[in-house]
């Protein structure tokens, strides 16, 4: 405009007001000073005056002052020929895979943004002359992109505070000259998660609005009306859970675009059903909160599926259902001890119990018996009733581990229990039985649901049932290599140390070993079904793990190992031993596979190690290993489909180990199985990852411009639409580097001012005289 | 009540006839005491040992050896017999320092001793050697007198204090080690109100007398040997079933719909 009025001939590019007057600004501050003071003065002494007159008078005094100001300071138009250099206008392009969705008039938000970039191409080249125009694509931060060509929507999340935050780093703020943020609003970062109310400027984006230094524009791609969309947008599980303990999951749906539905709510685990509920949409209401409780009853990683079904005319399928990794882990080691009658074997197994901070001990010791004289009032004895429903039938369950040390269940009522004992270990439960004159045949378990799962068979006959006399177990061949009695890992010292152990005293009466049973340590006098009578036995049942021990004197490995001048480590290495091998202790399972996270994103490479163990617990070097991965996954109409994504054959390094990489195909639940032949068996470990984007990008698929609008206004910017253009917005100057040629022009130096500045006073002087005030 | 001379002898007689109600694997598998021989006392009580384990093994389901082993802190046997129990009827030799070695050890390792001071009122010489010895073997772990709380007031039978043949003090006193109390010391007397002659009829009176007195004494013995065996057990259990009920290992139903 200056330039227009000043410049006719064109001689310069940049024209601006400036006072020619070099007063100093003290000087021009109290001139001020006293021009406001002769102002008042003139509108006081003239109180008695009507206010016409007054108005007037005060006017004149007014104008004659401003006057003499322009006379003081002097301004004028100063037109200046400079060199700039181009500053930059960053186009902010949302690339997640929300803009995938549909907009208003298009199948594609990023469809529409690319139409729209199409039709501001004039007003871009015309900026060029200023401005260089920068694009820039916005995920969970911003990278550059050479040509609108390149503009994707494949990210899986939209932080645009993040993205302005990196613009912010890559330029100076006097080299901005604004920045314009294409998006549909649907940001999962500080931006989405701040603004909750429409007039809501959050301080995150004031804060990179002024390290910007320059206006942040929104471009909102729509649509304004929200999708028809059931989504899952938040699922709170912890990645670890605790076996035999219940587990909460919790479920966030939104609903969106319907009126009235009805749909069921599934949690699996693999194939397994955990719990359906049903959402039923309400008046007003979009979010609708669900919960799911179950108890996990195996230890190791355990895939999970929620998966909502899908509204009529749904276009986003993917935000339906989420899959995720739970670790199971064992918190600790529960315990049930059952005691027939308290003995210094009892004793020093319970202070072993207790002293292990890993066990969660229950005891129940037989105090008194059926045979036992009553002399004392109930009231004046400590006893309770032995609680057989709440320990064997409701509680049953929630134990590792269940030792009968000398305990007999006659006499309990406890016949109606006994199978479920043999479930309980055939489900996964461990299970001991320690010797004693109430123990094995003796305490009647001879033909019952609990012989079925002892590693020894017993004699049906009642006749020499309990074998007294100090021995020393020897190891049997089965047990010179396993964990429960390795005392040390070197095999010749684990020999001596079992040879200097104390001496036992006593044995229950055996007939030999159930099928699938090994011995560990043998009688070294009394034989059993041909072979040595066992003293310390293992078998597997079902899924479950079984010790029997037909002598109550292990505690002489502890006390009197004591009192021999040695100490109770190995008393307390061998139960320590049993107890995990009992409860599967990962670390004991021979083949052992893992991979290297839970959950790996699209395009990720997971890494599967697998490590094999020999029968000697020893890594075992140059073993056969195969490794097989399944990928269960979600094939058209939701259907579960299975395929083998992975099949790899082969040994073992030094280390006892076999490490696999492969590149997951596609998302989806991964099974892995490692399967190794160690002592002749085939033995076999899984483990479970899952291969997912990002599932907070399309949690929500409505578009906001709520968080665009606070942008905005955070950035003193304007808040457009695809329907605007970018024409009139705001824009910094670029810098000026080099001025070639200046001109001043004064606007005070005219006669007409001077005329003024006689006028007026005059005028007022005349009137002042003729209505009576001088 | 303890039986009576002639409840003795009639259940003595039963004994005879039904002889033993278990039969344990050997004789490692029986609770058994072991009198401790150091310093004047351990033969003072005659029939004690096994009247009180009669009674146990009539009372409890524990399944006892009556006769006690005499052992001394040196003896090889001496850590087959976890209970040790210490009587003392006058003033004693300071334990030599193997002896306070040895029995240190079995102490820490898992041994109990209870020792009962057998002299008269009046008489505190053997209450010197008991507080002697005592702190040579746990230097920093002083005896300390226990509150009515612990566990060996409740282990079977629920008592408030300490009875005995005597009614010297109304407390135990213990060394505190392990989460247990491997020393009990009493001054009641309390296994002289143990023992019975041939015929049956009790040794030493009690003072100041009753069956009562000697029926709490006997329950006194029952506790100390069920302590010995189940140490904290019956402290645990007064939580078992808090414990038990605590855990969330099942989920109620879900309600059919859940919005």
């Amino acid at each position: 405009m200056l330039r227009d009025w000043f410049d006719a001939a064109d001689e310069f590019n940049a024209a601006r007001l400036v006072l020619l007057s070099s007063w100093s600004p003290w000087l021009i501050a109290l001139v001020g000073v006293a021009v406001a003071a002769v102002v008042y003065l003139a509108w006081h002494n003239t109180a008695g005056q009507i206010a016409s007159r007054r108005r007037l008078l005060v006017g004149l005094r007014l104008g004659t002052v401003g006057v003499l100001l322009l006379l003081f300071l002097q301004p004028g138009v100063r037109l200046e020929h400079v060199t700039r250099v181009r500053n930059h206008v960053v186009l902010l392009l949302d690339a997640s895979r929300s803009m995938t969705l549909p907009a208003d008039r298009y199948d594609a938000r990023v469809d529409a943004v690319r139409a729209w970039l199409t039709d501001q191409l004039p007003t871009l080249e015309r900026w060029r002359a200023m401005h260089q125009v920068d694009l820039f694509a916005v995920t969970d931060h911003a990278r550059p992109l050479s040509a609108m060509s390149e503009l994707g929507a494949q990210g899986d999340a939209t932080r645009l505070l993040s993205g302005l935050e990196d613009i912010a780093a890559r330029f100076q703020p006097e080299d901005l000259a604004a920045v314009i943020v294409v998006s549909d609003g649907a940001d999962n970062g500080a931006l989405g998660d701040a603004v909750v109310a429409e007039d809501d400027v959050p301080p995150a984006a004031q804060a990179v609005a002024k390290r910007l230094g320059a206006p942040i524009h929104t471009v909102f791609t729509g649509p304004e009306r929200p999708l028809r969309d059931v989504a899952i947008v938040d699922v709170a599980y912890d990645d670890f859970a605790f076996v035999r303990n219940a587990v909460s999951i919790e479920a966030e749906i939104s609903v969106s675009g319907y009126d009235e539905l009805r749909l069921p709510v599934t949690l699996r685990q693999g194939d397994a059903v955990l719990g359906t509920r049903t959402l039923e949409t309400a008046q007003g209401q979009s979010r609708y909160h669900f919960d799911f409780e179950f108890v996990p009853d195996e230890t190791g990683k355990a895939v999970f599926t929620l998966e909502v079904g899908q509204g009529p005319g749904e276009r986003v399928q993917v935000n339906n259902r989420r899959q995720f990794v739970v670790r199971i882990i064992r918190d600790k080691i529960r315990v049930l001890q059952v005691v027939g009658r308290p003995s210094w074997d009892e004793r020093f197994l319970r202070k072993l119990l207790k002293k292990n901070p890993n066990v969660d001990l229950i005891s129940f010791f037989i105090l008194r018996t059926g045979a036992s004289i009553d002399v004392a009032r109930r009231d004046e004895l400590s006893l309770i009733p032995f609680p057989t429903r709440e320990l064997f039938e409701e509680q049953l369950g929630s134990f590792d581990l269940i030792i009968f040390q000398n305990f007999t269940y006659r006499g309990y009522h406890m016949e109606q229990y006994l199978p479920l004992i043999r479930d309980y270990v055939r489900n996964g439960g461990g299970f001991v039985m320690l010797g004693g004159d109430l123990s094995f045949t003796s305490g009647g378990y001879a033909g019952t649901p609990i012989e079925d799962f002892l590693p020894v068979t017993l004699p049906a006959d009642k006749n020499d049932l309990l074998l007294t006399g100090r021995f020393s177990p020897v190891l049997a061949e089965a047990g010179r290599r396993h964990p429960i009695t390795a005392l040390s890992v070197v095999p010749e010292e684990n020999a001596e140390r079992w040879e200097a152990l104390p001496k036992l005293s006593g044995v229950n009466r055996v007939t030999g070993l159930r099928a699938g049973a090994q011995a560990l340590l043998e009688h070294p006098a009394q034989r059993a079904g041909g072979g040595a009578a066992p003293v310390v036995a293992v078998a597997p049942f079902g899924r479950g793990r079984v010790l029997s021990v037909t002598t109550d004197s292990t505690w002489h490995w502890d006390f009197l190992a004591a009192g021999a001048g040695g100490d109770n480590r190995h008393y307390y290495k061998f139960w320590g031993n049993a107890i995990r091998w009992l409860i599967r202790d990962p670390a004991l399972e021979p083949v052992q596979v893992e991979a290297d996270r839970d959950r790996y994103p699209l395009g990720a490479e997971a890494t599967l190690v697998t490590r094999v163990l020999g029968p000697d617990y020893q890594p075992a070097v140059d073993a056969p290993v195969t490794v097989r991965v399944d990928r269960v996954f979600f094939g058209e109409g939701g259907s579960r489909e299975r395929a083998i994504a992975f099949d790899e054959a082969g040994r073992t390094d030094e280390n006892g180990q076999l490490v696999v990489r492969l590149k997951p195909p596609a998302d989806g639940a991964y099974f892995v199985r490692a399967t190794a032949t160690v002592g002749g068996a085939d033995v076999a470990d899984d483990d479970a990852f899952v291969v997912a984007p990002d599932p907070i990008e399309l949690r929500r698929t409505d578009a906001r411009r709520d968080t665009l609008r606070a942008l905005a206004r955070a950035g003193g910017g304007e808040s457009l639409t695809l329907t605007d253009d970018l024409d009139d917005v705001a824009r910094n100057e670029p810098r000026v580097v080099k001025v070639n040629r200046r001109r001043d022009v004064p606007l005070w130096a005219s006669g007409w001012l001077l005329l003024v500045a006689v006028l007026l006073p005059s005028t007022e002087w005349f009137l002042r005289r003729r209505w009576g005030l001088l | 009540m303890p039986l009576d001379r002639r409840q003795f002898i009639a259940a003595a007689g039963l004994g005879l006839l039904t002889a033993r109600r278990a039969f344990a694997i050997g004789e490692d598998a029986e609770v058994g005491i072991g009198l401790l021989q150091h310093g004047v006392g351990h033969d003072q009580r005659p029939g004690a040992v096994e009247q009180l384990m009669w009674e146990v093994s009539k009372r409890t389901s524990i399944d006892v050896r009556e006769a006690p082993a005499t052992v001394s802190p040196l003896d090889d046997d001496l850590f087959r017999h976890p209970l040790l129990v210490w009587i003392g009827t006058g003033p004693c030799e300071p334990l030599s320092d193997e002896a306070v070695t040895r029995l240190g050890r079995f102490l820490r390792a898992g041994g109990s001793l209870f020792i009962d001071d057998a002299t008269p009122p009046g008489d505190d010489r053997f209450d010197a050697c008991v507080r002697r010895d005592v702190g040579r073997l746990f230097p920093d772990r002083p005896l300390a007198e226990v509150g009515n709380d612990h566990t060996v007031y409740r282990t079977f039978f629920l008592l408030q204090r300490p009875f005995g043949r005597i009614q010297r003090t109304d407390h135990l006193e213990a060394v505190e080690f392990d989460d247990r109390s491997p020393v009990l010391y009493g001054r009641n007397d309390l296994f002289g109100a143990f023992g019975r002659d041939s015929l049956g009829n009790w040794r030493l009176p009690v003072v100041p007398g009753g069956a009562g007195q000697r029926e709490m004494a006997f329950r006194v013995g029952i506790n100390l040997v069920m302590y010995a065996t189940c140490l904290n057990y019956k402290r645990d259990q007064v939580h078992t079933t808090a414990i038990l009920r605590r855990r969330r290992w099942r989920v109620e139903p879900p309600p059919r719909e859940n919005r």
